[in-house]
């Protein structure tokens, strides 16, 4: 996917309630790319540039441990605030 | 669907590079970046122009435009660069390279202590070095000033290639210290112990400054083609 088709992805999936800033995308782009997480190729489109990235078999993995993570913290969250989803 | 003619791809270029954007592999994602945003606005309003399209794309980059993600942009690429420096340096660690980095060490501990009462020779041998690298330097930046003027475009990694190789000079003028701090006269006084880990610090610090001077902008071309899938486009 590239820059903005990512943006574009996370508002649509969403239904505009997560608004991903392009200030904001780029520079984790390129840091996961600088740690060797995401690849990236690059294409003429329409008469210019287009840098398409694409997830590592190292970032899939980081991916999954962190999915991990995020979830044991929530889980974490939930005991400690008990919070009552419905009435 | 309206889409951006050349002449307005290139507006867009000069754009990126008024708001201090310099190196061409920002620029080409900054620029594809806007484009396709100035085409999403012109399928809901194809009365807007070119320039006011263009100015909505850019306000979603915030108040400091795109300074932000030049700066992190340098960071990241600061990063990967290091790593190549730290695996050229690893690569010395193996074998078969480390039998010469073993012998040169042992040459200079050699060296070392045969002259540990010459400071002539001492400074001689660093001054050497030295004129050496600034050789090398010389002849890699006419080399990086021609690339430059032959089509106009910098790519951020062969900015960090060629400068960061200039910091090499302050690891070359490391051992001048250690022979500040100890002094002619306590010198001499060192144990061969003492003499070894010298000899070893003065050798991966030179074996740094080659890797930083030399090696790695020999080589600069096929990192740049590695980092960079556009380069061969563009």
């Amino acid at each position: 996917m590239y820059g903005y088709e990512i943006t574009q992805k996370v508002k649509a999936e969403t239904n505009g309630n997560l608004i991903l800033k392009e200030g904001a995308l780029y520079p984790v782009l390129h840091k996961l790319e600088a740690q060797g997480w995401l690849t990236v190729e690059a294409e003429r489109v329409d008469g210019r540039l287009r840098k398409y990235y694409k997830i590592t078999e190292a970032g899939d993995k980081e991916r999954v441990n962190l999915l991990q993570s995020l979830q044991e913290y929530l889980k974490t969250m939930e005991q400690l605030f008990q919070p009552k989803w419905s009435y | 669907m309206a889409q951006l003619n050349q002449d307005q791809i290139e507006s867009l270029y000069r754009f990126t590079r008024q708001h201090f954007v310099v190196h061409y592999d920002l620029q080409t994602e900054l620029v594809d970046h806007m484009a396709s945003g100035i085409e999403r606005l012109w399928e809901k309003n194809d009365q807007l122009t070119f320039e006011q399209a263009r100015d909505r794309e850019f306000k979603k980059f915030g108040v400091f435009g795109f300074m932000d993600v030049v700066e992190k942009r340098q960071k990241a690429m600061n990063k990967r660069y290091s790593r190549l420096v730290w695996k050229h340096f690893i690569e010395y660690m193996k074998l078969p390279k480390v039998a010469g980095f073993i012998l040169i060490t042992f040459l200079t501990f050699l060296t070392l202590k045969l002259t540990s009462y010459s400071e002539a020779f001492f400074l001689g041998t660093i001054f050497t070095v030295l004129a050496v690298y600034i050789f090398c330097l010389y002849k890699a930046r006419r080399k990086v000033k021609k690339v430059k003027t032959d089509d106009g475009k910098q790519w951020m990694l062969q900015d960090i290639i060629y400068n960061q190789g200039n910091m090499g000079g302050a690891i070359a003028l490391l051992p001048l210290h250690f022979y500040n701090i100890l002094g002619l006269n306590n010198f001499h006084q060192l144990s061969d112990f003492w003499f070894a880990i010298l000899s070893l610090v003065i050798c991966g610090l030179f074996l740094f400054m080659y890797i930083m001077s030399v090696e790695i902008p020999k080589r600069a071309e096929e990192y740049l083609k590695d980092t960079y899938p556009e380069y061969k486009l563009s």
